[in-house]
């Protein structure tokens, strides 16, 4: 290697680390001033690290409301509707990229023009169907409804399309059924398009507000994101709980990210080079 | 034989009355559970539950199911309940939300004898939020609310300036004087005043420079009146002088964190900051004072409130309980564990610390004028609320004169009525 190219080599390595970094600073901040005392998040000058570590802030939080049950039921939502999302999803996705029927283009364009409809525009629409299902109060009223994504599903044709369909037809040849075909063959070849899609779903579902405000209204069912909007009043907040049951909030996410990231870039990027 | 026809119809009777006495006695203690809607800005979802303790241990057959909801989307998820038809039994307001509300809201009358009464034992500007336009009462007042200034004392004292007995008469120019003074001799004290980013603490200026919202038949938006303007006048004044800090209402800084970090002497926030500067403030001495006169002295009340809706499913037994909460008795133990002013006029709440503060507040909040009240209850001023707050900006960053921001904002109430 030159020494021109490992100048830009070393350049381009502190560029990385200082956006790193910068995206690293609010989140060490958060977990760091999480260990503050109430009185010190307001002095001035600022510092990053505590004066005085305390686990109070802690403490109170979890003694008031029950974080336990909430995030016992923020994690059952996660992970069901995660799997129900993914499910349905790639095998929507499957069937818009490699079956050929009257109105296919049309059903994938009504199903991508969804996106264009904010949730609160059709959110007493919403409340009244859950309410007529019986699913109002309830975490299956959380997770069902909104388990088919258009994103999702948009995400899994494009990946799916570039999948060779001499694979598919060599298997059907071969006396496959269809729903063999799509377990043994679509679903290992999926990999990265399913971790993408759980990625995206788990911390949807995980950083959730809106929904879960419509659907629950029993406090023993809330998730934790209803959990932490309530320590923010009409006037007053508390900074120390909020810090603190943040920093916990965010632990699930950030290791459901690493055990699937090897797999994520492959399924972000899939379909948009063609080839 | 007729006399034994008539024996037996009697007894006949007699007993169809007792069956049906047992039955009514029998239907009246079913299990009921009231939903009670809450949003809370410490802990009051709780002390609401320890305060009614007694009466549900006196009513077995009364069961709560309390849903807490973040302040921030209250308002949109209660809307949300009452047009599905599924409003909750009971929910805490506050003054705002009944001036969108209050046409949803079960009428007080016809649950108690006496509703006059009722209203008596309440602090007028509360009573006045909870009333519709025709003045029927369809809410209980629970905690009061003052705007007020907060100090910063030990900065005060620094000064040699007793602020507690100066601010028993002071004025807004015997304010600006003192607070230039306490700059001075102190080196972290870099603003006299903070006021927060909100029109409703803005108006506490207006208000006791003898300004209005509306004219006095509130028939008609009239912020284009001389008081009005000489808050705005003096409120841009502060800012171009430096001693109110731009970073509020011109950025994002929350004036309450300025204070707690003791670079600003004085806060214009209200009774709920006592609170919050109890377990926030360790580094230096805090109190409230005495609003500065202007023309008048005057506060901003508000407050919240605890209402049942028309399409509660559990009115009768809803009613009940919220008469029980409201009364001296546990109003008082509410407002103690609180930490709030009480919305009751008998109210003699022992708080644990802090008695002047509150004494303060009550004392600023009873020379306050009913009209302030009055202003704030009407969906004119809550509708172009937003608006004023904006045209204050422009006149605050120069781009407008104050003449040209009131005569905006009647223009655009104009158009709401």
């Amino acid at each position: 290697m030159s020494k021109k190219s490992s100048y830009i080599v070393l350049v381009q390595y502190v560029v990385i680390v200082a956006f790193a970094l910068g995206t690293l600073f609010p989140v060490m901040w958060v977990a760091l001033s999480s260990f503050k005392p109430q009185s010190e998040l307001f002095r001035i000058p600022m510092t990053l690290f505590p004066a005085h570590w305390t686990v109070e802030n802690y403490r109170n939080a979890l003694g008031q409301g029950d974080f336990l049950v909430y995030f016992s039921n923020t994690v059952f939502v996660a992970v069901v509707a995660t799997g129900i999302t993914v499910l349905i999803n790639i095998m929507s996705g499957y069937a818009l990229a490699k079956y050929i029927f009257p109105g296919r283009n049309v059903i994938f364009f009504i199903m991508i023009a969804t996106l264009m409809i904010p949730l609160q525009v059709i959110m007493i629409a919403i409340f009244l169907q859950l309410k007529r299902f019986g699913m109002l109060n309830s975490l299956w009223g959380i997770i069902i409804p909104p388990s088919a994504t258009p994103t999702g599903i948009f995400l899994a044709r494009q990946y799916m399309v570039n999948l060779p369909d001499s694979m598919i037809e060599s298997a059907r040849l071969d006396g496959a059924k269809e729903i063999t075909i799509f377990a043994r063959i679509i679903i290992p070849l999926s990999k990265p398009i399913i971790a993408t899609i759980a990625i995206f779903s788990f911390m949807w579902r995980w950083n959730d507000y809106l929904w879960p405000l419509i659907v629950i209204t029993d406090n023993r069912k809330q998730t934790v994101q209803q959990a932490l909007a309530n320590f923010v009043g009409q006037l007053q907040i508390n900074w120390s709980n909020l810090l603190a049951m943040t920093t916990i909030s965010i632990i699930p996410v950030i290791f459901v990210f690493l055990a699937f990231q090897r797999f994520f870039m492959v399924g972000i990027t899939a379909g948009s080079v063609k080839g | 034989m007729k006399k034994l026809v008539l024996v037996l119809s009697v007894l006949l009777l007699a007993t169809i009355q007792l069956f049906a006495a047992g039955a009514q006695e029998k239907a009246s203690q079913e299990e009921v559970t009231l939903s009670v809607m809450w949003f809370n800005d410490a802990n009051e979802s709780d002390v609401f539950m320890d305060t009614i303790a007694d009466y549900l241990a006196e009513n077995p057959h009364v069961k709560i199911d309390m849903q807490v909801v973040a302040f921030s989307d209250y308002e949109q998820k209660l809307k949300l309940m009452i047009s599905g038809g599924n409003p909750p039994d009971v929910a805490r307001v506050t003054n705002n939300h009944l001036a969108a509300l209050i046409s949803s809201l079960e009428p007080i009358e016809g649950y108690v004898d006496d509703v006059k009464a009722v209203e008596t034992q309440f602090m007028p500007a509360s009573v006045a939020f909870a009333k519709d336009d025709k003045g029927i009462l369809r809410a209980y007042p629970t905690e009061a609310t003052a705007n007020g200034m907060i100090v910063n004392k030990t900065a005060f004292d620094n000064a040699g300036i007793d602020v507690a007995k100066l601010s028993e008469t002071w004025t807004w120019d015997q304010w600006e004087e003192a607070a230039r003074k306490v700059i001075a001799a102190n080196d972290k004290i870099k603003y006299g005043l903070a006021v927060d980013f909100t029109p409703h603490r803005f108006s506490t200026l207006m208000f006791q420079m003898g300004g209005r919202f509306m004219n006095s038949e509130q028939s008609a938006m009239q912020f284009n009146n001389p008081g009005t303007l000489a808050a705005i006048e003096m409120f841009k004044r502060y800012h171009d002088t430096g001693l109110i800090p731009k970073s509020v209402w011109l950025g994002s800084e929350n004036p309450a964190e300025l204070f707690q970090a003791g670079i600003v002497a004085s806060h214009i926030g209200g009774s709920w900051n006592i609170n919050t500067y109890n377990q926030n403030v360790k580094d230096f001495e805090w109190i409230v004072v005495h609003n500065p006169k202007g023309a008048i002295v005057s506060s901003v009340p508000g407050g919240k409130f605890i209402a049942s809706f028309k399409d509660s499913k559990n009115k009768e037994e809803a009613q009940r309980l919220m008469a029980v909460f409201s009364d001296k008795t546990h109003n008082e133990q509410y407002c103690r564990d609180t930490f709030n002013l009480s919305a009751r006029v008998d109210s003699e709440v022992q708080y644990p610390s802090n008695s002047e503060d509150f004494a303060r507040f009550q004392i600023d909040l009873t020379k306050t004028p009913a009209f302030t009240a009055n202003e704030w209850k009407h969906p004119v001023v809550n509708k172009v609320s937003t608006y004023i707050r904006e045209q204050v900006v422009e006149v605050l960053i120069g781009n407008i004169s104050a003449q040209e921001a009131v005569k905006r904002v009647d223009e655009r109430a104009a158009t709401f009525f």
